[in-house]
């Protein structure tokens, strides 16, 4: 396996512009782009809550294609695997004030936070009241459980944003749009692997051991290192271990229903990911929880990364129902019938 | 003396040593980061150098103010607002001050700059980023400018602390931001954001140095 140094692109200095000009083109009914940021094509009425995100790029279609009806007012983009900086946030939470206060959410990263903190009081110096951030994490590799507050975002966010994306879109207080983020935030654990690394496309440098090729589990989406379990591992194994982890962390009882979400790191074939989620599907079932829904495909990925995410989400009559509403973004649609 | 000619060039010349170590840098964040730490540097010292060039006559307050906006506008990220937190806090300082800036109003401005770093970044010294080299190179800025030494000879002393404080925390576990999620990788590597100050520190002691030859 070696790791992909050239990518097709033109200068890859502007690589992130360009990709963000080529997927509004591509999407304009559903995205428009405005000074840099993802904003929807129709906004949502007046007195609603305004959902807004700042994240690094290279995680496509995280967060550009969650802009739409049920999901994101706003996207800020920042550069590769970096947030973008105070001044980009406050136009963001500008951008998505509909009168309703505003809600923005981070993925729990240093510089994700650092620079949602520097514009939250750059917001409130210039009379931009309404502002309420909440903080999201889930991987549960990355701290115990003791310390579940220092865990990084990782791909089971993806259950907050649909949840919250629904709650806002009904029109529901800020207070609402919030508790809903931390409820869902506390019924959600990831686990990620991933064989081999990627390369910066800006840097050209790998990231980690270009040569180590053993399956990591446990990295964070910016590929920072994991746990090896050697070269020679089988499918089932790794699901059956994850899924383990997973329940275990979250003290799932027989009888629990939850969402699983089989996240494509980048890279990988629909074979690979069709036979990962059987050994997920059987070790829930083995353990008496019912999946009530699932979904495949990549929703946060590493560039081109071999690589996948699993997350559960423990569901209830009320997030079950906000995860079936409708939504509408450039990289993921929920029809809303089931 | 500082003032904003020399404020300029300082910033020049922290802009041409990040941009001549930029892949060593990003190669020492690809062990337990995501290996673009020496292009974001220099991006954002060639923004700032950008805005300062097209400011008519700056003081010094305005020329750290713009490279602490551009960090924070250009490259995001924790090194983003931790950087450009710090250079804002010198600009802020400054701009209290007379111009030209004393030597001592320069330190206050440091001083003031890694209170905020620490502050934003929740960060203590020891836990390998770069308030490791940030605080050294502050402690002997600070004795140098109270034996009332020139502004070179302050920015010689910080930049000898905050290479041998860069120095220290290859054999340092991180314990805070995204590599203490790779421990024990990083362990034998040093702190790319405290290689960047370090790099920066010593660039100032030299522009200062040809700046002041023949007074002291």
């Amino acid at each position: 396996m070696s790791v992909r140094t050239r990518l097709f692109l033109n200068n890859p200095a502007e690589a992130v512009t360009e990709m963000l000009e080529g997927y509004a083109a591509a999407h304009s009914d559903i995205i428009r782009l405005s000074d840099g940021m993802v904003v929807r094509a129709t906004p949502k009425p007046e007195g609603h809550v305004g959902v807004v995100i700042g994240n690094g790029s290279g995680h496509e279609p995280a967060m550009i294609g969650w802009v739409g009806e049920g999901l994101f007012d706003v996207n800020v983009p920042g550069p590769i695997f970096s947030s973008p900086g105070p001044g980009g946030i406050v136009d963001g939470i500008r951008a998505a004030d509909r009168g309703g206060g505003v809600l923005l959410l981070v993925s729990s990263h240093a510089g994700d936070i650092m620079n949602a903190e520097l514009a939250i009081d750059e917001a409130e110096d210039e009379g931009i009241e309404d502002v309420e951030m909440v903080i999201l994490y889930d991987d549960v590799a990355s701290a115990p459980k003791e310390q579940i507050t220092e865990r990084r975002g990782g791909a089971g966010l993806f259950f907050v944003w649909k949840m919250v994306g629904a709650t806002a879109e009904r029109g529901a207080s800020l207070e609402d749009c919030a508790r809903i983020a931390r409820k869902a935030r506390d019924r959600t654990r990831s686990l990620s692997a991933a064989m081999g690394t990627v390369a910066h496309p800006v840097s050209g440098q790998p990231l980690g051991d270009p040569d180590d090729t053993s399956v990591a589990v446990g990295l964070g989406v910016h590929g920072e290192a994991g746990t090896r379990l050697g070269e020679d591992v089988e499918a089932d194994h790794i699901s059956e271990l994850m899924i383990r982890g997973l329940v275990e962390d979250a003290h799932l009882p027989a009888g629990a229903r939850v969402g699983l979400l089989l996240n494509n790191g980048g890279s990988l074939t629909i074979m690979e990911l069709s036979v990962l989620y059987r050994g997920a599907r059987a070790e829930l079932e083995r353990r008496g929880i019912e999946v009530a829904r699932s979904w495949v495909g990549p929703y946060a990925t590493t560039l081109d990364m071999a690589g996948f995410a699993f997350a559960i989400c423990q569901m209830d009559s009320e997030l079950l129902a906000l995860y079936d509403a409708p939504a509408r973004g450039a990289g993921f649609v929920m029809p809303g019938a089931h | 003396m500082l003032d904003g000619d020399l404020s300029r060039r300082l910033v020049d010349a922290a802009r041409r040593r990040v941009s001549d170590h930029q892949d060593e840098l990003s190669r020492l964040d690809a062990v337990a980061g995501d290996g673009d730490h020496g292009v974001n540097m220099a991006t954002a010292l060639s923004e700032a150098m950008e805005r300062i060039e097209a400011l008519d006559d700056p003081t010094p307050a305005e020329v750290f103010r713009a490279t602490g906006r551009a960090f924070h506008d250009a490259v995001g990220g924790a090194a983003g607002a931790l950087f450009g937190s710090f250079f804002g806090a010198i600009g802020g300082q400054l701009n209290r001050s007379d111009n030209p800036a004393t030597p001592a109003d320069m330190v206050t401005g440091m001083e003031k700059g890694l209170t905020r770093v620490m502050r934003i970044g929740k960060v203590e010294p020891g836990q390998k980023t770069m308030v490791d080299a940030l605080t050294p190179a502050v402690d002997g800025a600070r004795t140098a400018s109270g034996e009332g030494a020139s502004v070179a000879r302050i920015l010689h002393a910080a930049a000898r602390a905050a290479r041998q404080g860069a120095a220290s925390t290859a054999s340092m576990e991180p314990r805070a931001g995204r590599a203490r999620y790779a421990a024990e990788q990083s362990i034998g590597t040093e702190d790319p954001g405290a290689c960047t100050v370090a790099l920066i520190f010593e660039a100032w002691a030299e522009t200062a140095e040809e700046d002041s030859t023949g007074e002291d």
